[in-house]
């Protein structure tokens, strides 16, 4: 398992055998509310200075996993500790030690900045909680030094977020949650809105915060390429299980789980010689809910009769990698 | 005879300091069914150019030059002449596709109106008409019941029912804006592969929008790239992939994150930000300020445009120099 071995420095960050479900809202007023698992006991650990991307299509509990790693969200079983400590069991100063030293991103950089107030006031606002022995100068200091950290100049402490382009917006947000210095950076798809120019800019300026402040990340993202090079270690989530992991260099040449390959294969290539063809078009697919199975068997082309009987367990699959599957690729 | 004719289409507002052009001397034609792809980033008037096409463009826009659909012209048309072409002649495929879809009417409902509208269809005629192209876009009624609103379903299949809405009532020209930007990965291929399907099906043309050079690249027969609201380089898109002219072009290129690239490699950028749109006089090439091969020619005149190949033009002074 993935629980801290003895004798070994325990993860920064552990998530262990997480179940979390969803309650639906009621389909008639006197109805039981139904329960929608999104999580089905996800265990994985980050260890500090090894990032990790989580991959997985919409619905898999990528966001999920990453607010139960923030604390924003409790899960129903299992437990998600930081530096060794449960989340859900943080006495109040604790927990504010906790929420300087995990940090997050979100993808909507226009959403995530509060328009009525200036910019300094927003970076400086985590300070003013979290870290209550600065004095307003030094504060005002760490606040000019995050800006100039991000590509921005101190002069925009004044200014209103409307002034911003979205890439410039997104640096704010950086310089945001990384003004308490935190160990920990969750980051929900930080460049989706970005545009292709804008993007690098960013990505350039997380992986260089990264070398000069050893900042570890867990990135969420759509974009593969983006996981690719920003992150040491990947894990594949399909429908609320982890179903390959692995360092990403690794993941990314030789994947193990056919979705992984899928996913991989799905990314758009610029180049024409890969045209698509007409042919048949592919139907939307099935999310079984509760399934006994392997929950990718009715997408898999390597299904046999064992995938539809039982489910395969995250199995270890060479040094560092895990996969569950049990047809897994060569 | 080309199925869409923009010629030297200029959309420009009014701002506080004279007009503000957005779209700026843009000229292409569609094929009937040919694909046909706009690439650009936010803000070079993409969606503009699209909306002026479509009859489209919000009030307080001011378009000139010419947009012609089957040879009648559409540009400042009366409504009566566009509605009676959107959704007939043209339809459009939005990035949002909660916004485009009406949150309160079920998904059935919303196809079968297009078929009643357009083709005149009864309401048992339409609902029929609705559940073949539900069928046909990947939403069969054995899963898919007619009576889902748009928020029981996912973002693809969302996108789905736009899509079919787009068919209902077969259209010569289909735009995407966008199509597949707010979904993941392999939800983007299936979306790809149906746009794809029902073109050819129908033999309908497509002109795709995406700031996404791979999907521009998987989908299209020819492209433009736009930069600052004008035509920076465009071409067959085999032409333009295997000998990129234009600088913008090339660093859109080099901005992806490759697969084939070492990965923890520094992302390669286009060093500035896309100008925001000013006045309608403009002098040198729009590209210049962030430009590594700008000379002093760059900034005092507009670049024309260079042939590199049959229909393969870059409008630089210094193409194939990035």
């Amino acid at each position: 398992m993935s629980g801290p071995v003895s004798g070994a420095p325990p993860a920064l960050l552990d998530v262990a055998n997480v179940v979390r479900d969803y309650r639906l809202p009621r389909r008639t007023i006197l109805a039981a509310r139904a329960r929608l698992r999104v999580l089905h006991g996800v265990s994985l650990s980050v260890r500090a200075g090894v990032s990790l991307g989580l991959i997985g299509e919409s619905g898999a509990g990528k966001s999920t996993l990453a607010r139960l790693m923030l604390g924003l969200e409790r899960p129903d079983l299992g437990t998600v500790r930081f530096a060794g400590d449960d989340l859900a069991r943080l006495g109040r100063a604790r927990r504010r030690e906790l929420r300087r030293r995990i940090q997050m991103v979100f993808q909507d950089p226009y959403g995530s900045l509060d328009p009525r107030q200036t910019v300094g006031r927003s970076i400086e606002e985590p300070l003013a909680v979290l870290a209550r022995g600065l004095g307003p100068r030094q504060r005002r200091d760490r606040v000019a030094a995050g800006l100039v950290a991000v590509g921005l100049d101190p002069g925009a402490i004044g200014r209103y977020p409307h002034a911003f382009s979205g890439g410039e917006r997104q640096r704010i947000a950086i310089a945001r949650a990384l003004v308490t210095d935190p160990d920990l950076l969750v980051a929900d798809e930080p460049v989706s809105a970005l545009d292709v120019s804008v993007r690098s800019q960013i990505l350039n300026l997380m992986m260089d915060l990264r070398d000069q402040r050893a900042i570890t990340y867990v990135l969420i993202s759509h974009d593969l390429t983006v996981i690719r090079h920003v992150t040491d270690c990947v894990a594949v989530i399909h429908l609320g299980r982890i179903v390959e992991e692995g360092t990403t260099a690794a993941v990314f040449a030789r994947p193990l789980h056919p979705y992984t390959a899928a996913l991989i294969a799905a990314v758009p290539k610029p180049d024409p010689r890969f045209r698509r063809k007409p042919g048949k078009v592919p139907p939307e697919p099935h999310a079984p809910l509760f399934v006994r199975h392997c929950p990718y068997a009715p997408r898999c082309p390597r299904a046999r009769e064992h995938c539809f009987a039982e489910m395969p367990p995250l199995g270890e699959a060479g040094a560092g990698r895990r996969v569950a599957c049990f047809y897994p690729l060569e | 005879m080309a199925l869409l004719d923009v010629r030297a289409l200029t959309v420009a507002f009014d701002g506080a300091h004279g007009p503000v052009t957005v779209v700026d001397g843009v000229s292409f034609t569609v094929a009937p069914g040919e694909s046909f792809g706009i690439v650009g980033e936010s803000g070079c008037g993409k969606t503009l150019t699209a909306l002026a096409v479509m009859g489209l463009l919000p009030p307080g826009a001011r378009a000139s030059g010419s947009v012609s659909l089957d040879g009648s012209e559409i540009l400042n048309a009366g409504d009566d002449l566009l509605s009676g072409l959107r959704g007939r002649r043209m339809a459009m495929v939005f990035q949002e596709p909660m916004r485009a879809l009406n949150p309160v009417r079920t998904i059935a409902g919303q196809v079968a109106e297009g078929a009643r509208i357009h083709l005149g269809l009864g309401a048992a005629a339409a609902r029929d008409r609705a559940r073949e192209l539900l069928d046909h876009v990947g939403l069969p009624a054995s899963r898919f019941p007619p009576d889902l609103y748009p928020h029981e379903l996912s973002g693809g299949q969302r996108q789905r029912v736009v899509i079919a809405i787009a068919l209902a009532a077969g259209p010569a020209l289909i735009i995407a804006d966008e199509p597949t930007t707010a979904l993941d990965v392999t939800t983007q291929a299936r979306i790809l592969d149906l746009i794809v399907d029902v073109t050819d099906a129908e033999g309908a043309a497509l002109v795709l929008i995406s700031h996404d050079l791979g999907v521009i690249a998987e989908m299209t027969d020819r492209m433009m790239v736009m930069y600052a609201g004008m035509i920076a380089e465009h071409g067959p898109t085999a032409a333009v992939f295997a000998a990129m002219a234009h600088p913008y072009t090339v660093g859109l290129f080099n901005a992806l994150p490759a697969m084939r690239e070492a990965a923890g490699a520094r992302f390669r950028t286009i060093p500035g930000k896309v100008p925001p749109p000013g006045p309608a006089l403009r002098i040198g090439c729009p590209f210049a300020p962030r430009c590594r091969s700008a000379g002093p020619r760059c900034r005092a005149g507009l670049p024309p445009p260079v042939s590199l190949s049959p229909g393969h033009e870059a409008m630089c002074f210094f193409p194939g120099h990035p």
